[in-house]
Formats: C-alpha cells, sequence, structure tokens
C-alpha cells in the first residue's frame, strides 16, 4: 500500500508484534487494527478489547452484505448519467482508483468529481469490505482539493475519519515529466476515526510517452502516526505505475509496485496491482483494481471496484 | 521533513534523499522551459450537454475520429522529416478513411496519447483547440434541442459565446482575422502543397463541423434535424469515398452554414479563426530546417495573433 492511497489497512506484523501477547492469532491482530483501536485501545463502547473473542468479528462479507445493498442502491442512483462531462477521464488516475499510484494531474478546474468506491480486502484469513466515497472539486486551474469519509462496513463498522486534501498540479509535461505535489490530512471522526489527526505530503511525477505513461508517488507522513483513523498510517511510501491507453476503447490499464515502512515498527512490505479504468459514459468511469502482497506483510488480496462521476459546476448557461 | 527513528538512520536518509531528489526534479521541471501549465478547465454546465451525442450519435463520433486526425497528422508532421512524413500520413490517411471514420471512437480521443511530442512541445496550442471544439459540441447541443423556441437557443449560443471568450488566455479572438496570416506568411501553405490529400480531408473534417449548424437551425422537429444531419454526413461520406472531391479552399463558415454566421458572427469568426489557425500550425510543422524551439516561439506567436481582435482583421471585419 503506498502511503496515504488507502491507509485503511492494517500493520498487521507490527500491530501483531505489540499485541502478541494479548492475541496470539494474526487475525485477532489483524481485528483489533481494523476495528481502529491500534496501538492504544480506544475507550469506546466498540473497542474491541471490551468484546470477547467471538463478538470481535472482523467485517465478513455476511456481516456487510445488508449495508453493501445500500451501497449498491446508492451507487446505481448516483452512477446514472447527468448533463456534464470528462470524456478522459478514464486517464486521470485518482488515489486507490484503481491502484495506489496517481498521475500528476488534477479534474478539470470548475469539475465535481464523485468517486464511489468499493474495496474487498482479505488477509491471514480474515476478509472486510470498505467503503470509500469521495469529493474532488477542481476549485481553480491547476488544483483540486476533496474530502473522502471512508466508511468499514459491517456489525462492527463505522466510519473511519475525515480525509482532506489539496493537490496542486505545476506543469504539464514538458521536455521531462508534469510534477505536482500533494496533501492529505485526516481527522479523527466517527467510530474507527482514530484518536490522532495526521497529514502526509505526497510528490507526484507523471512522464508520457503517447499511450504509456510513467508515475512515481513519494509521500511522507509529517504529523500522526499509531492513533490515526482505522488502521495504522505508514510513515513513509512510494510506488511506480505505469499504465497504457487503449484510445479507441477509452479504457487505460494500470499496474504498480508499492512499498511502504512504518518508522516505529521498522516494518515494510511490498504490494502488485493490476487494473482498468474504463470510461462507461460521457460522464461516468468505471474502476477495477486487484493488488497483492509481494512481501510476508500485507493483503493476500485486495479488491477494489468503483464508479467515478464527473459534474460540472463551472457558470453555465440553462 | 522526516524525523529520523533512532535505529533506522541509514533508511530514513535514504528516504530523504529520494525525496530530496524527487522535488529537485520536479522543481527543475517546474521551473524549465517550454514547459506550460496543464490549465485543463471543465466547460460549462447546461442540461443541453450531450444532446447531440444522443440524438445524432453518428455526426458526433465522428468529431473523435477528427480529433485523431488532428492528433496524428501533427505528431507525422513534428517528429519526420518531409519523406517519413509522406509515408506515415498515406497509412494514417488509409487508416482514417477506411477504418476509423467508418467506426469512429465512443468518446473523445485522448489526443495527448496520439501526439505526445506535439502536446509536450505547444501545449497551450492544444488547450486552444480543445477549448474552441468544446465550443462547437456544446452550441450542437444547445442547438439539436428542437424542443426549445429558436430565439431560446439563440441566446443560449451567445451566452455561451460570452463564456468562452471570458477565457482570453485560450479563446481565439471573435474577430475575423485576416486570410493572409494562413496564406501569405514565409511559411505558409506548405502543407497543403506537400500532402494535399490528406489537407483535402482535413478541409472536409472543417466543412461538416461547420456545416452541421444549418441543419440544426433550419430543423423544426428532431426528424428534420436528423434528416438534415444526414444529408450532410451523406455529403461528407461521398468526399471520403472520391478525394478528387474534397474542398480546395477551407471552408468558411459563412459559405457553409450562412443561417448560423448571420445568427452568430462572432462564433463563425472565432471557428474561421481556429480552423486557420490548424492550416498555420501544419505549415509550420511541416516546414523544414527549423530546430524544434523555433517552432514552438513561432507556433506561440501565431496563436497569440489569433487570440489578438485588434490586428490584422479582414476588411470591414467580415468573412467572405
Amino acid at each position: 500500500m503506498y502511503l496515504g492511497a488507502r491507509d485503511t489497512r492494517c500493520n498487521c506484523r507490527r500491530i501483531r508484534d505489540v499485541l502478541r501477547t494479548r492475541h496470539p492469532s494474526p487475525v485477532a491482530c489483524h481485528r483489533n487494527v481494523a476495528l481502529g483501536n491500534g496501538l492504544t485501545p480506544r475507550a469506546t463502547p466498540r473497542d474491541p478489547l471490551r468484546l470477547t473473542e467471538s463478538q470481535v468479528v472482523f467485517n465478513s462479507f455476511d456481516n456487510g452484505a445488508p449495508m453493501l445493498l445500500r451501497t449498491t442502491v446508492l451507487v446505481g442512483l448516483l452512477a446514472i448519467p447527468v448533463t456534464a462531462r470528462a470524456q478522459h477521464d478514464y486517464r486521470n488516475l485518482d488515489r486507490g482508483r484503481p491502484l495506489a499510484t496517481e498521475d500528476a494531474y488534477p479534474v478539470e478546474a470548475g469539475a465535481l468529481e464523485v468517486m464511489i468506491p468499493w474495496s474487498f480486502e482479505r488477509e491471514a484469513g480474515a476478509s472486510g469490505l470498505m467503503f470509500e466515497p469521495e469529493l474532488t472539486w477542481g476549485i481553480i486551474r491547476n488544483a483540486m482539493v476533496g474530502l473522502g469519509a471512508p466508511i468499514r462496513l459491517g456489525n462492527n463498522g463505522g466510519l473511519a475519519g475525515l480525509r482532506p486534501f489539496a493537490f496542486y498540479n505545476f506543469n504539464s509535461q514538458g521536455r521531462l515529466f508534469a510534477y505536482a505535489v500533494r496533501l492529505d490530512g485526516s481527522a479523527p471522526v466517527g467510530a474507527l476515526g482514530g484518536r490522532q489527526s495526521t497529514v502526509k505530503l505526497t510528490i507526484i511525477l507523471t512522464a508520457s510517452f503517447g499511450a504509456t505513461r510513467i508515475h512515481a508517488n513519494s509521500g511522507v507522513l509529517l504529523k500522526g502516526g499509531g492513533l490515526g483513523p482505522l488502521a495504522s498510517t505508514p510513515s513513509e511510501g512510494f510506488s511506480y505505475g505505469i499504465d497504457y491507453t487503449l484510445w479507441r476503447q477509452s479504457a487505460v490499464l494500470i499496474a504498480d509496485l508499492q512499498r511502504n515502512e512504518d518508522r516505529g515498527s521498522q516494518d515494510s512490505w511490498w504490494i502488485a496491482g493490476v487494473g482498468v479504468r474504463a470510461q462507461v459514459t460521457p460522464t461516468l468511469v468505471f474502476d477495477f483494481g486487484a493488488q497483492r502482497r509481494l512481501s510476508p506483510v500485507g493483503p493476500d488480496l485486495l479488491l477494489t471496484a468503483g464508479f467515478t462521476r464527473a459534474i460540472s459546476v463551472r457558470g453555465g448557461v440553462e | 521533513m522526516i524525523t529520523g527513528h533512532p535505529d533506522r538512520s541509514g533508511r530514513v536518509a535514504t528516504a530523504k534523499w529520494r525525496d530530496l531528489l524527487l522535488v529537485s526534479c520536479g522543481l527543475l521541471t517546474a521551473c524549465a522551459r517550454n514547459t506550460d501549465q496543464r490549465d485543463a478547465t471543465m466547460y460549462p454546465r447546461g442540461s443541453f450537454n450531450w444532446t447531440f451525442l444522443e440524438r445524432h450519435n453518428e455526426a458526433a463520433r465522428l468529431f473523435n475520429a477528427f480529433d485523431y486526425g488532428h492528433a496524428v497528422l501533427y505528431e507525422r508532421l513534428l517528429t519526420g522529416d518531409s519523406a517519413r512524413a509522406t509515408a506515415a500520413l498515406r497509412e494514417d490517411y488509409r487508416f482514417l478513411v477506411h477504418d476509423l471514420l467508418v467506426r469512429p471512437p465512443r468518446f473523445a480521443v485522448a489526443e495527448e496519447a496520439i501526439s505526445p511530442q506535439y502536446s509536450q512541445l505547444v501545449w497551450t496550442a492544444k488547450v486552444m483547440f480543445d477549448q474552441a471544439h468544446v465550443l462547437h459540441r456544446q452550441l450542437y447541443d444547445v442547438y439539436a434541442q428542437a424542443e426549445l423556441p429558436l430565439a431560446t437557443r439563440q441566446a443560449m449560443v451567445e451566452r455561451l459565446i460570452d463564456l468562452y471568450l471570458l477565457d482570453t488566455e485560450y479563446a481565439f479572438t471573435d474577430k475575423p482575422k485576416s486570410m493572409a496570416l494562413m496564406d501569405d506568411q514565409t511559411f505558409s501553405q506548405r502543407f497543403r502543397r506537400e500532402q494535399p490529400v490528406f489537407n483535402g480531408l482535413i478541409w472536409a473534417y472543417h466543412w461538416l463541423q461547420v456545416g452541421l449548424y444549418d441543419p440544426l437551425i433550419s430543423g423544426s422537429d428532431e426528424a428534420q434535424q436528423r434528416r438534415g444531419v444526414a444529408t450532410q454526413l451523406g455529403v461528407f461520406r461521398a468526399m471520403l469515398a472520391d478525394s478528387t472531391t474534397f474542398p480546395t479552399t477551407m471552408p468558411m463558415t459563412a459559405e457553409v452554414s450562412p443561417l448560423f454566421a448571420a445568427a452568430h458572427p462572432r462564433a463563425a469568426a472565432i471557428f474561421d479563426n481556429l480552423h486557420m489557425t490548424h492550416d498555420i500550425i501544419s505549415d509550420l510543422l511541416a516546414t523544414p530546417g527549423m530546430s524544434w524551439v523555433a517552432k514552438r516561439a513561432e507556433i506561440l506567436k501565431q496563436l497569440a495573433e489569433m487570440r489578438d481582435g485588434t490586428k490584422n482583421l479582414m476588411e470591414g471585419h467580415v468573412h467572405q
């Protein structure tokens, strides 16, 4: 997992090491992290340390199904095409949509993007579902701001913090590459929101070679850490991605490699992923991705799928 | 930026150097010459958007193929010498006429993927063209709403033109520029002399782009509009079938769509200026002996000229 891309997963090994005496099984460790207590249990009714082992049920498909149904209905309604556009939006790699690596370009000025993504993760025999809606607004040219509100589905689910971000692109690619910076925050809001806010800085480069583009993202945690929302947030991370545009099909194929490390536990983990983004209507993009760990720590399987709908909020004519 | 962990100073130091390197590379790039701002802008909202695509799908999709045609042309002219460009364009022409224009893409083509070098050289030109093409498309959308009174649609079009012109950094002027800019500069007419068939194809694109307005204006209902659009498409298809019937001069809006030009003289001037600029850039890119830096500088100069509504205008400010 690249820093900040989907910082809703646990840093299993780190937590496992710390909690080994209390929770002998990796899954139990993972459950604690998934429930947001990180290294410091939260004194809330949902505190897993106040629950029995059988009550601390990691979010399974069974538990998530009703919420999934509601989410699907919501998505169906939001996904109805409207009169706006972003016909090239399929090529705009958003963080986590479908992989961690993003490109160095923001949404158009005057565009509002509504992202409606899900993710399913399986690790050490446990699985979980997340719904991670996000709003992005092209506030001025070459800059966007946004707000995400990841929600873990299931009986022990809840809001996993609010995630504002700001992104600025410095240039279109000239001789070298396009360059952008991104600042991510998280506020400890919601049952799984953690106890501490976090701030992350990411540098993003994109170089284009026709239909092929390569991307490099590198991020560092400036504030917060183990007490951040839901899972612990890696201190540092980088990712490299490559994509290939099928211009006639209005689709892009993506592959990336991510490395994250946690300063406190000295853990590091590698994840590889492949994905696709495809334009469904002039205003709607569908994305799908699959990722897997390459190191002992990390998800056995992480699937992401979602829709991104672009809406014009620029002064118009009615 | 990174707080070192006592027992991990080596790794933290590595991360520091990595980030420092990325920051340096980024700043270097951002400050380097020949880089432009991205400046992508969403186009104005409105319930009319995409009406043309929904109701006249075949025609709307053709414009996606036109975008590809322009992009591949510029890339070939920029990156190849005359002989290589000629050979490549011959293949591209075949592909366009026998494949892409027969089965156009559903959505707009990402031109950067087709013309990466050209896009990187003069991103400003790409933004100017994109915004003018968006104006084209939105005007079709408005006029395709046959259920609205004509006066209402005309007022909406004028408002869209106002919004377009607000962006003075990228808008073609609404004053008709002199044709001498296209025909009488030192580099002028090279492309049409060297690539007459491909040039004819480009002019056929431009003919259809402005030629759809009058059927949409004169069609009193959707069915009539469909028939009018189909007629224009038939003429365009006939041109493709016989390249000797391609236009021999740049199609002027007032000639091809007189109703539209009379109702919206500003739009007619904008589109004529746009189409002239396409030709000017083709000529510049086809000019041998100019470095890419020189071509970029000259193209930017020509783009500035095309945004300037105070000089080099047509006599009487009306295209003949």
